[in-house]
């Protein structure tokens, strides 16, 4: 696989994480929570040794995701639907700016690789 | 004129010329084996990926599948799959229809596959990769670069391993660096406690920076071989050629080639034949004064570590100048005594007393426990500087 086809991978998961935890703040359901667990989880292991110049900040913006969805998950089962939906939030504050840091990462490769066929 | 985004555009492109001439100089310096350690260890967590990716999902299907096809509350649905697929099979904790177990049939054939694959996977990592002793190696390297006025031994040898436990009892940190290394040396260097070592071409430039030259206080090349001590001392010698601050020690078989050592960066360059008919003729000469002649040889070869002896010259013009012995009253402040004085003609004055009047390039020979003549040594260089007033 490609480098390009890695990195559709990478960030299909990680945007599909996002949109699911949104779906779950708009209508709850215990299906999407586990399934935006899932997609934030197979998203934290593709950044695991990914290279980039913010590979750090990309790997821990995914962990403090994760950190905020899987207690959502065990709250939600708890009952509280209310303080799990409040715990998505900030799941989806962290993939947001995972998503820009993954723009930034784009843009540079871009300009990069512009350069390189200049050479 | 130009727009910001142009500007913007050619600033990024400066930088990025700047970038790839560094890189290109570091494509034409040896491969760093500190750079070549960490890529190989994130290369090697990358291979965990799939099986991780793959034993996520069973559970994911499995969980969900439970949900839906048996409508089990989602811990039981995820505790059912996982006994499933880690092979654990403690049965069905809510008793399940056809539809269910045919489920479960296909799951825990996908999962047992993974969870197989997964294992091996691991196993791989840990027998033929041997991912922790990279990671040691790596971690080690890291803690070498922090070092700061350590010793550099180069080569592994009788010598060597004898120098480094010297180095070690007085509390030096020493970097060893190793041509090859195998099962046995590694066993070794274990039971010697030897915790920092490189394994590379010791005349390499980038060998010696992993060895953290850079920051070493000194160097000594324990090869006897003529053409590698050579090449060792003259590669350490150009990436540190401030003589005072950076010593470097070699040895030679003949003086023809001592002389040679010393003219191409060496300070100090050992003859061990020339020691050893020493060591012998003094025997012969001194046979009644043995235990003072044990003492002084293991003085001066610093095997003893409760006495050690040190040196101090006062400086022309120095505030020490025309004191006596007695207002320095070293005893009494740090328990060191001097036990002579050399004087600039290259007189040794034994015959010394509280008077005795301190003159410019005089050096002091202390003698004294390790710990006080350091003390005192630093004591000496204050008041010879001014910043500690004699009273």
């Amino acid at each position: 696989m490609g480098k390009t086809g890695k990195k559709l991978i990478a960030d299909f998961f990680m945007l599909m994480a996002l949109t699911t935890s949104i779906s779950y703040i708009v209508n709850p359901s215990i299906y999407e929570l586990i399934t935006a667990v899932t997609l934030n989880l197979i998203a934290t292991v593709l950044k695991i040794g990914s290279k980039g110049i913010l590979n750090i900040e990309y790997l821990a913006t995914s962990l403090v995701a994760d950190f905020h969805l899987i207690p959502a998950l065990i709250i939600d089962q708890m009952g509280d639907v209310q303080e799990s939906i409040s715990l998505v939030w900030g799941a989806v504050v962290a993939n947001i700016v995972s998503i820009v840091i993954m723009i930034i990462e784009s843009i540079f490769r871009a300009l990069i690789e512009e350069e390189e066929e200049e050479y | 004129m130009l727009t910001r985004g142009e500007i913007l555009k050619r600033k990024f492109r400066t930088w990025l010329k700047r970038l790839r001439k560094r890189e290109v100089a570091y494509r034409y310096q040896e491969v760093d084996r500190l750079k070549f350690l960490e890529k190989r260890f994130f290369q090697l967590l990358t291979r965990l990926r799939e099986p991780l990716i793959i034993i996520i999902l069973v559970h994911y299907f499995g969980t969900v599948g439970y949900m839906a096809i048996e409508h089990f509350p989602p811990l039981i649905a995820f505790y059912q799959t996982f006994i499933g697929v880690s092979t654990i099979g403690y049965g069905e904790i809510i008793e399940m229809d056809s539809a269910g177990r045919l489920f479960t049939i296909f799951l825990d054939f996908a999962g047992i596959t993974a969870f197989f694959y997964a294992t091996g996977v691991l196993a791989e990592l840990f027998f033929k990769e041997d991912i922790l002793s990279i990671y040691r190696e790596w971690k080690m390297l890291k803690e070498i670069q922090q070092l700061k006025g350590h010793y550099i031994v180069v080569g592994y040898n009788n010598i060597s391993k004898e120098l480094v436990r010297f180095l070690k009892d007085r509390g030096f940190k020493v970097v060893l660096i190793l041509e090859e290394e195998n099962e046995n040396i590694k066993k070794e260097l274990e039971l010697e406690h030897i915790k920092y070592f490189v394994i590379g071409k010791p005349y390499k430039k980038s060998t010696l920076h992993l060895a953290n030259i850079k920051k070493a206080r000194g160097l000594i090349s324990a090869y006897i071989d003529e053409a590698k001590n050579i090449s060792i001392i003259v590669t350490a010698r150009l990436l540190r050629p401030d003589k005072e601050n950076f010593e470097i020690i070699g040895i030679a078989r003949s003086y023809e080639t001592a002389m040679k050592l010393r003219e191409l960066g060496a300070n100090h360059v050992v003859v061990p034949d020339h020691i050893i008919a020493g060591r012998i003729a003094a025997l012969i000469f001194h046979p009644h004064t043995f235990v003072v002649a044990n003492i002084l040889e293991k003085i001066a070869f610093g095997e003893e570590s409760e006495i050690d002896l040190s040196e101090f010259e006062i400086l022309k013009g120095s505030p020490l100048e025309g004191k006596t012995l007695l207002d320095l009253d070293l005893r009494k402040r740090f328990g060191v005594s001097v036990v002579a004085i050399k004087h600039p003609d290259g007189s040794l004055d034994l015959n010394i007393h509280g008077g005795t009047i301190l003159h410019g390039e005089d050096v002091l020979i202390l003698l004294g426990n390790p710990e006080n003549l350091e003390r005192a040594l630093k004591w000496l260089e204050k008041t010879q500087k001014g910043e500690e007033v004699l009273t």
